[in-house]
């Protein structure tokens, strides 16, 4: 059996949206020192967010997508300044926050599910044909959301690499503690974490219901893929996250290829595993 | 009433079941600081053992392809020792990490088990799971006292688990995985190996997971994956942190109060009408619930009792071996 | 921990968590469970992917209701609908059960799914409540029904026979198979394996999905490699439509054969033209009584009804029946009797018509919406299947496979 270059195309499709949300997740582990459970929650919101702008009040899709951000931005603000924020303030633990957010998600999950229904739902955008290319296929939108994705990431580059703004955030992810003491105001970095994580999630959130469909569970279904991504690429490292996420969707695309697809949800998990056995500061191998 | 008490009754087996769940957390999470999060992966090893331990060979057209009709007892004891061999595999590649590291790999550890079990048709019946698990002593006692007295036996085991858990705390062993909770660095200054010590701490934790899981098994007579989802240890982790962590009767109360919890709102359709979304609701209620607690008594109703520092350097420096 | 300066006080914190928990234990105590009325329990799941199962039988089971109470009730007590939702969860399911046997005192369970069902059934067995599913198709009940579980769905092993003889006789020879990984899709995918193989095809590729993933695209690729003319899908119609959608996107092109879980006209619809040709199997219309209950279910719904609601109908008449033949509302003495009222005696086809003639001391034989629904001692139905066939926005009845063309 011949090996079809369709399944590697498929993972780069996939693999380029999970980076996008994994960025957004890595940033708030880093930075707000806690792994945040309800972030594949803000993925589904901004789906939903673009959805109702879309279909419900029928604007263009773009326009739709960029609505999304704010929106969810302005949930995940609001969201950290009345369920984080105070346990922040008393110095809760990591696993104080951890907890809440694991409560958080289940909320706002099945918040979803109240408003909308379990029902998958569509963004109202043209036909989707896939156009025969090199041997393999693939259709407009999904080229559409390879390149935006790409150039989300080279923005995010430019910004951790050429903005004041984005050097504090990294010296703050990569070393917390350094960084308090240094005197940077964590509360103007951590919501500017919230504002630049929600923000790329929704985007992530628009494109995969893009490419697929809309659904209460969308988020939460990618949680552990994203986490996966986050591990690989070394917990606060966005550059990781980025190759983390797009070899992760990669690995499980063509996992179809060899292994049976119903193993597909834990690929991402015995790659995961493997990583940390062998290279436990992850494949970028920063210092963490 | 006698259908009012015999549902008290099984919904009292079921916290029991959560108890002993909770009970192994507390030590994993309570007393050493581990945060596993695939806690729910040791419960479907213990059932799943003790089940091809006990289940009578395959039939033509069972999909499974083992069973080997042991007795109940071996098959509860198979279950521990298989969660305990789960619990080194585990800890092997990720009890040297930082704790955020065994927090996800446990969620994956657990979810590849799943899927394990969803997949593997020989081994463990696959999506249609396994049936007709046999309960201890069914033949002799009355079936009409049998629902009391599997309560009895899950009792037994919320009491023995709890036994050794404050045994645990008093003993010198204990001492030390609290010292690696509160300080590794000045633990490890003390000379203490604390690989080896959070190994014993997580292997004892997941046997306790392991006998809820057989006692799980015998109780409801037949495994499906949809029994062990991630769920199960969200709902574990609530119990410990509403019951109060580092402390072994908040383990109990917790668990104990998390299932009332689960079934007393089933009831809620009757008193409100609000139909349709009730099951959405009560979801979303017990997200709160862990939210507020958190915020308000991040301890727990039951919070661990405090040690003044002195005695706690006396027991850390005396304490080891 | 931390110890913060903002703690509710531990007694008042206590306190308020016990008056909430004994205000739910004594609304437990008055819940249900009256003496004057007779209880039917629903055990579906509400929530999740599938939450359209639960949500939609029991528009079906209250038109059934509403009928008997109508006509006197059962055994002349008025029926009250106890739902309880299972989450998909196996745990969560049993405990349902429990509440619904022990203190609601239910006299039969409609439910659950395929997911549950073989989970709960010896304890269903244990309590003597017979369970009588409208949606489950495993064949793990095949060989173990009866007794206190029926069902008044088609097994998966014929379904998956019946789709196995379409593809058949209609000359394809190499097939490919696709199906849901859960306990529904995968029996019913084995048997299309078996059956056409027995048959004398060829499967070119078996490929098992995880359901309520979004992409589809690496599975559709791994199906189509071989260029297989006819691809046998059993979904539900969530995860079914994503797939056709992905498929068409894709240019795949073959023919499909879908399994009764999208056979609704909504998914044709939704669906349209690239669905053109492509088959679907169903049950067999029931005739008038199935338009008499298609019209009530769109008034009170507004949609035409989903897969399994005339087997939820008919499952809950079923159960009425079977009560007026016991003349007792005791889950352990009309479980027998539901084999019996739906065969072999004069064909009834309501509830007053069928307690008409129980009280005649005529044996009667309900024929329902969904069919015929005789019930084997297996507890199983023997159904035969109506073959649709895609016009590009609705299912046309082209063909049936009768019950006996099935035994290979």
């Amino acid at each position: 059996m011949a090996f079809d270059p369709q399944f590697l195309l498929n993972g780069v499709i996939v693999g380029s949206t999970i980076a996008l949300a994994a960025i957004g997740l890595t940033l708030i582990f880093g930075i707000l020192d806690f792994i945040n459970f309800a972030h594949g929650e803000y993925l589904t919101l901004g789906a939903y967010a673009a959805l109702v702008a879309n279909v419900a009040l029928g604007l263009p899709f773009v326009v739709a997508a960029v609505v999304a951000i704010p929106i969810t931005v302005a949930l995940a603000l609001a969201l950290d300044r009345v369920v984080f924020y105070p346990l922040r303030r008393e110095g809760a633990g990591a696993l104080s926050l951890l907890i809440t957010s694991f409560g958080l998600s289940i909320i706002l999950r099945n918040a979803v599910e109240m408003v909308w229904s379990s029902d998958p739902r569509r963004f109202d955008v043209g036909g989707a044909e896939a156009m025969a290319i090199a041997g393999v296929r693939i259709t407009a939108v999904q080229i559409a959301i390879v390149v935006v994705s790409l150039v989300l990431m080279i923005a995010i580059h430019l910004l951790l690499t050429r903005t004041t703004l984005g050097v504090t955030m990294r010296a703050t992810a990569s070393n917390r503690s350094l960084a308090l003491s240094s005197g940077v105001n964590t509360e103007r970095i951590v919501t500017w974490t919230w504002v630049i994580g929600a923000g790329l999630t929704a985007i992530a959130g628009v494109l995969i219901g893009l490419n697929t469909v809309v659904r209460p569970s969308m988020g939460f279904g990618l949680l552990l893929v994203m986490f996966a991504a986050v591990i690989l690429g070394g917990i606060g490292d966005p550059y990781g996250a980025m190759l983390g996420g797009l070899s992760i969707g990669i690995a499980q695309e063509v996992s179809v290829a060899f292994i049976s697809a119903s193993y597909k949800p834990a690929v991402a998990f015995t790659i995961m595993v493997v990583l940390l056995l062998w290279k436990p500061e992850g494949l970028r191998g920063a210092d963490t | 009433m006698l259908e009012q008490l015999s549902f008290m009754t099984s919904v009292a087996t079921v916290a029991g079941i959560y108890a002993v769940l909770a009970l192994g957390l507390n030590i994993h999470w309570g007393e050493t600081g581990l945060l596993n999060f695939g806690h729910v992966a040791f419960f479907a090893v213990g059932a799943y053992t003790t089940a091809i331990l006990t289940i009578p060979s395959p039939t033509a057209t069972q999909a499974y392809s083992f069973g080997f009709g042991l007795p109940v007892v071996v098959g509860i004891v198979g279950g521990c020792i298989a969660a305990g061999l789960v619990a080194v595999l585990l800890g092997i590649p990720t009890l040297q990490l930082d704790e955020e590291y065994l927090a996800i790999v446990s969620i994956g550890l657990a979810e590849i088990l799943r899927h394990v079990m969803m997949n593997e048709n020989w081994l463990t019946g696959g999506v249609a799971g396994l049936y007709g698990i046999d309960r201890p002593l069914r033949g002799v006692i009355p079936p009409e006292a049998y629902d009391f007295f599997y309560l009895g036996l899950v009792v037994l085991a919320v009491g023995l688990c709890y036994a050794y858990s404050r045994r645990l705390k008093q003993s010198p062993f204990g001492r030390v995985l609290r010292s690696i909770r509160d300080d590794e660095e000045a633990s490890i200054a003390l000379g203490k190996h604390t690989f080896r010590y959070r190994m014993q701490a997580f292997v004892v934790g997941g046997v306790m997971a392991g006998l809820a899981g057989a006692l799980w098994a015998h109780y409801a007579t037949a495994l499906t994956p949809t029994a062990f989802g991630a769920n199960i240890t969200f709902l574990t982790w609530v119990g410990l942190i509403v019951g109060g962590s580092g402390n072994s009767k908040g383990a109990i109360l917790g668990a104990g109060l998390i299932i009332a919890f689960r079934e007393a709102t089933r009831y809620l359709p009757d008193l409100y009408g609000l139909g349709d979304i009730i099951p959405t609701l009560r979801l979303i209620l017990v997200g709160a619930l862990v939210i507020v607690t958190i915020r308000y008594r991040p301890d727990g109703l039951l919070p661990e009792r405090d040690i003044s520092y002195a005695e706690y350097c006396k027991r850390v420096e005396y304490g080891g071996e | 921990m931390v110890n913060g300066d903002k703690q509710v006080d531990r007694r008042t914190f206590l306190q308020t968590t016990a008056v909430a928990g004994g205000a739910f234990s004594v609304a437990g105590c008055m819940g249900g469970g009256g003496s004057d009325t007779a209880v039917l329990g629903m055990l579906q799941p509400f929530t999740g992917e599938v939450a359209w199962v639960g949500e939609s039988s029991e528009v079906a089971m209250n038109i059934a209701v509403d009928q008997i109470n109508e006509a006197g009730g059962m055994n002349g007590t008025d029926i009250e609908i106890v739902t309880e939702d299972t989450e998909t969860n196996q745990q969560t399911a049993i405990s349902a059960l429990r509440k619904l046997t022990d203190s609601d005192g239910a006299s039969a369970i409609l439910g659950p799914t395929s997911f549950t069902l073989p989970a709960v059934m010896d304890i269903a067995q244990e309590s003597q409540v017979p369970i009588i599913s409208p949606t489950a198709g495993t064949s793990v009940l095949d060989d173990r029904g009866g007794n206190y579980i029926f069902r008044t769905s088609a097994s998966d092993s014929l379904g998956g026979k019946a789709m196995a003889r379409i593809a058949r006789d209609n000359g394809y020879e190499e097939i490919a198979v696709m199906y849901v990984d859960n306990q529904g899709g995968r029996s019913f995918g084995q048997t299309v394996i078996e059956g056409f193989e027995a048959l004398g095809g060829t499967i070119t590729t078996e490929v098992a999905l995880t359901p309520g993933k979004s992409s589809y695209r690496s599975e559709l690729t791994e199906a189509f490699q071989d260029e297989p003319e006819f691809v046998s899908l059993t979904a539900g119609t969530q995860t079914g439509q994503i797939i056709l959608d992905q498929w068409d996107e894709q240019g795949l092109g073959g023919v499909w054969g879908l399994s009764n879980d999208m056979q609704t006209d909504s998914f044709a619809a939704d669906v349209g033209a690239p669905l053109e040709d492509s088959y679907a199997i169903g049950p067999l219309p029931g005739g008038e009584k199935y338009d008499e209950f298609a019209a009530e279910y769109e008034s009170r719904a507004g949609e035409s009804p989903q897969p399994f609601t005339p087997e939820a109908y008919d499952a809950a008449m079923l159960a009425a029946l079977a009560a007026e033949a016991a003349e007792s509302n005791s889950g352990s003495d009309l479980a027998g009797e539901i084999p019996a009222v739906s065969k072999d005696g004069e064909t009834v086809t309501s509830f007053q018509a069928g307690a008409d003639a129980l009280d005649n001391g005529t044996e009667i034989d309900y024929d329902g919406a969904s069919g015929p629904v005789d019930i084997t001692s297996q507890g199983n139905i023997r159904s035969s299947f109506a073959v649709f066939q895609s016009t590009g926005s609705e299912w046309e009845q082209v063909g049936e496979i009768a019950a006996d063309s099935l035994d290979f």
